[in-house]
């Protein structure tokens, strides 16, 4: 067995497979609580007040953003289908890197473009079960729970070492929540044997929600940032948000102080 | 499950236009969303 097999195999059997449960219904509950506030316009947070209205609105351009999100992670999982990464174990999905630049890049309709867009591939690839409905809301959150964490444009442009750092732990917290989302929701409804899900399914899950958003992801964010703002594309230019770390605002006052 | 039963390269194809129609999709929009706001 290969190191990182092992390493998952080793992890899950010290934890149990009722720890495993125990955690993954946890996260599934909050998660599956967060996906339906955010679609009915509210937004939980860490501070008073607890639950607020989220500024995003349903408009043409928000959904124009879910289509070019899921056209883009939809094709990109049936692009590059079947590339093995671990034999019998794990296939790598060099396209979840998606997910997590669309999340910070376009806030919630990038987190529903990567939702359709696996369910997109799920549709291509023949693996659309019950299961892609944990599919469709797990993938809404490994691209929603960075967008929350490199919230602002200050940490997005990911110019200093501690928005590098930011950015892999957003890209581990997101990692987390899909890793124990699926699996506890397939083990549950017995689509596959719990130790088959907590093994198999949650090693590959974690290892493709953290290696490709890791480099690729962070690869595609240095490029596509500048242009998103240029564009007028990025979540807070559209929904008129200023953030006083953003260096546009801060280029654009001294330029007016000048 | 729901297997359309389509060939490894079929689904890359699939897969590919999909990726085209999203860049396309992007690069218009950009475009005109660059325009609007002048």
């Amino acid at each position: 067995m290969d190191p990182l097999s092992e390493f998952i195999n080793n992890l899950v059997s010290n934890l149990g497979i009722g720890t495993m449960n125990f955690v993954g219904a946890i996260v599934f509950i909050l998660a599956t609580i967060v996906f339906i506030m955010e679609l009915a316009g509210y937004r939980p947070f860490l501070s008073r007040p607890y639950i607020r209205k989220h500024t995003t609105k349903w408009d043409a351009m928000a959904l124009v953003t879910v289509a070019i999100c899921a056209a883009l992670f939809g094709g990109g999982l049936a692009l590059t289908a079947g590339i093995v990464f671990v034999p019998g174990i794990a296939y790598l999905r060099p396209a979840q890197a998606l997910t997590t630049v669309f999340g910070i890049l376009f806030g919630l309709p990038g987190a529903m473009g990567s939702a359709v867009g696996n369910f997109i591939g799920d549709i291509f690839a023949g693996t659309l079960t019950l299961g892609s409905v944990a599919g469709f809301i797990g993938n809404f959150m490994s691209a929603y729970v960075p967008y929350r964490i490199v919230y602002t444009p200050g940490k997005a442009d990911i110019n200093t070492w501690q928005d590098v750092v930011r950015y892999l732990l957003a890209v581990v917290a997101g990692g987390f929540v899909i890793a124990f989302y699926i699996p506890w929701w397939l083990a549950v409804l017995s689509i596959i044997p719990a130790e088959v899900a907590w093994i198999g399914v949650f090693g590959n899950i974690w290892l493709n929600g953290l290696i490709t958003p890791w480099i690729l992801g962070l690869i595609l964010m240095k490029l596509l940032y500048p242009f998103t703002r240029q564009w007028n594309m990025y979540w807070a230019d559209h929904e008129q948000i200023e953030f006083e770390d953003d260096p546009e605002l801060k280029k654009a006052e001294a330029a007016a102080s000048a | 499950m729901i297997d359309l039963g389509l060939d490894i390269n079929v689904v890359r194809a699939i897969g590919l236009v999909f990726v085209v129609i999203g860049i396309g999709l992007w690069a218009y929009y950009a475009r005109r969303s660059k325009k609007d706001s002048g």
